[in-house]
């Protein structure tokens, strides 16, 4: 078996260890067997085991697709920024850079500040709403960040970058200006937001998680053979045969529906898009064959180990999941820095 | 074949490369020589559909190249570029298998074979595992010209005459490889597996191995012709503006040098 096989398989039993521990810690203790139960029981098994109620409930309501977000959000962020890495040969560039996060931000922001002036907006519930707008958002920031670096019809990688840097800086200031609307109420529900936070995951809209992290997923892999083209440049790779105006186009599409289902879904979640495709390709090598289905797995797992964290270690309080990255993210990608500086030279 | 018809090619105004024709049928070695900022490299990426002409249109085999998918086209031609830096941390042999992922009717075995029948043309065992970006500047560039030649190579039937576009592969290759580079070259058209077309700078180099040049001057091909043809000491004198003399060896070997060098010589030793 090959050494990225080997890595595979172990990042997949370790994804499961950590779905399955995240069903049973937290607040009300599960045991792993009551854990199982209340699954099988729901698919509609009987066990001999006697599972209470909260358990039940605990387990399935809330937990569950709390642990299932954690999975699908951590994936998409970290496919999403081996993707984009990819595509611009640049080792530094992630969602938050293009734009796609702070827009999110920015209108779920505006959301929360006047969603009573407009009572229209809330078509299905106030979360899904919530999501709906900062989809939106996302989407029409990275839109303008695209347009801002066409030249000629071409996307022009360094424009996008510095466009994203600009488009970032104004809608954080945005941002910051609507917090002195806020009150205290609004203020908190911000912070959560720009903190990011698995706190609003329900039974009802992860299908739309689903939908929107795993179909872009599944394109983006697809284009694993592009992506190593593109590292010989774009121009190299249009000799080789490849229509690089498409496959950037395209990437940069998925991107935004991964990151920006993820965002609308749980705020800003830095660091997992950044860090987990240079650890892969560390371990595993830079390939796209395996670096994006091995980046996938290791994101979910460290998104659901932060997840895990940030629920257990002030309790009964939640710690922001968005700190948890960050906090583990940045000595990881420091040490990553200084261990292979010379694997930098891009 | 490859035809150009009255291709010109123009920045913002400024007229870059002045319309030209050019046609090419048979398995031939053609350099493209010229004065920095003649137009060479322009030529080339004209000539291998790496750019759209302003005006004028260029086929391969009687299709014109906006014709041709990129895919499709890219089995009948490959274009080296003069630098050669790549993202990520793949290694030589990563590197070349990129040259065979749109081969997939031919998967696997056959694209094996043909990685390493190159790799062992150009001699690249003792480079395969390791990692592109760590290789020295000449390592890099037989590299990547095994990745062109394995870009063209095809499956059983009779191929057409395929066609390798080099700009300037020469630079950052010590003499023994320029020579090598060149030889490969050479053997890549003595043994009807296509033609090679060379953007170089080297005179006598392009003396010794080209069938045919086109000599080019501030945007325009002054001459196409063998290279007896154009390479007359006095054309190339003109062009690049530097007094060129060219002298027969006792062996026959002809060369080119500058007249002055010489007499410059003789004035310091007296």
């Amino acid at each position: 078996m090959s050494r990225q096989g080997i890595i595979g398989l172990s990042l997949v039993v370790l994804l499961i260890v950590c779905f399955v521990v995240n069903l049973s810690v937290g607040n009300v203790h599960v045991p792993i067997s009551h854990v199982f139960g209340s699954l099988i029981e729901k698919i509609g098994f009987k066990t001999d085991l006697k599972i209470t109620d909260i358990e039940y409930q605990v387990v399935y309501n809330i937990r569950f697709p709390r642990a299932v977000y954690s999975c699908l959000i951590g994936a998409g962020l970290a496919v999403s920024g081996a993707a984009l890495q990819g595509i611009f040969r640049n080792p530094l560039v992630d969602s938050a850079l293009i734009g796609i996060s702070t827009g999110a931000s920015l209108f779920a922001s505006l959301f929360i500040l006047f969603n009573g002036l407009v009572p229209w907006l809330i078509i299905f519930n106030e979360g899904l709403s919530l999501s709906m707008v900062a989809f939106l958002g996302a989407s029409i920031v990275a839109f303008i960040v695209y347009r801002l670096s066409l030249s000629n019809g071409e996307i022009n990688s360094l424009t996008l970058i510095l466009a994203g840097i600009a488009l970032n800086a104004l809608t954080a200031a945005l941002t910051g200006l609507l917090t002195f609307f806020a009150t205290d109420d609004e203020l908190r529900d911000l912070t959560f937001w720009t903190l990011g936070s698995l706190g609003s995951a329900n039974n009802d809209s992860v299908w739309l998680l689903v939908i929107f992290t795993l179909i872009p997923m599944t394109v983006i892999f697809f284009q694993a053979k592009s992506l190593n083209v593109l590292a010989l440049g774009e121009s190299n790779a249009q000799y080789m045969g490849y229509k690089v105006k498409t496959i950037k186009l395209l990437v940069i599409i998925c991107s935004t529906c991964m990151v920006g289902a993820a965002v609308s879904m749980a705020g800003v979640i830095g660091f997992i898009g950044l860090v987990v495709p240079h650890i892969i390709r560390i371990v595993a090598g830079p390939n796209h064959k395996s670096l994006l289905p091995l980046s996938a797995f290791f994101g979910a797992i460290l998104l659901s180990a932060a997840d895990m964290i940030s629920r257990t270690i002030l309790p009964p309080t939640e710690v922001p999941i968005g700190i948890i990255t960050a906090l583990m993210g940045t000595p990881v990608f420091v040490a990553i820095i200084f261990k292979h500086k010379r694997k930098f030279s891009v | 074949m490859i035809e150009a018809k009255n291709i010109a090619f123009e920045v913002k105004g400024k007229q870059i490369l002045k319309p030209v024709n050019f046609r090419t049928d048979q398995e031939e070695f053609i350099v493209i020589l010229g004065p920095n900022g003649a137009g060479k490299s322009t030529l080339v990426k004209l000539l291998s559909n790496g750019l759209r002409p302003s005006s004028g249109s260029v086929s391969y085999y009687g299709k014109e190249g906006k014709e041709w998918t990129l895919d499709h086209l890219a089995k009948y031609r490959a274009y080296m570029h003069q630098e050669s830096m790549i993202a990520s941390s793949f290694t030589v042999r990563e590197v070349l298998e990129m040259a065979r992922y749109r081969y997939r009717e031919t998967k696997g075995l056959f694209n094996q074979m043909v990685i390493e029948k190159i790799v062992d043309e150009l001699n690249l065992h003792a480079l395969l595992d390791q990692e592109f970006n760590f290789l020295s500047g000449g390592e890099k560039q037989r590299v990547q010209f095994g990745r062109v030649m394995l870009q063209l190579e095809g499956g059983g039937e009779i191929q057409p005459i395929k066609y390798l576009f080099l700009d300037e592969p020469l630079n950052n290759l010590d003499v023994r490889y320029q020579i090598e580079l060149l030889k490969h070259a050479r053997k890549f058209v003595n043994d009807k597996r296509g033609s090679v077309i060379v953007v170089m700078h080297d005179i006598n180099l392009c003396y010794q191995y080209a069938d045919r040049v086109l000599l080019m001057q501030k945007g325009k091909v002054i001459m196409d012709g063998t290279v007896q043809e154009v390479m007359s000491p006095g054309l190339l004198s003109e062009t690049y503006q530097i007094e060129l003399e060219q002298i027969q060896s006792l062996d026959g070997e002809v060369f080119f040098r500058h007249v002055s060098y010489s007499s410059n010589l003789l004035d310091q030793s007296i």
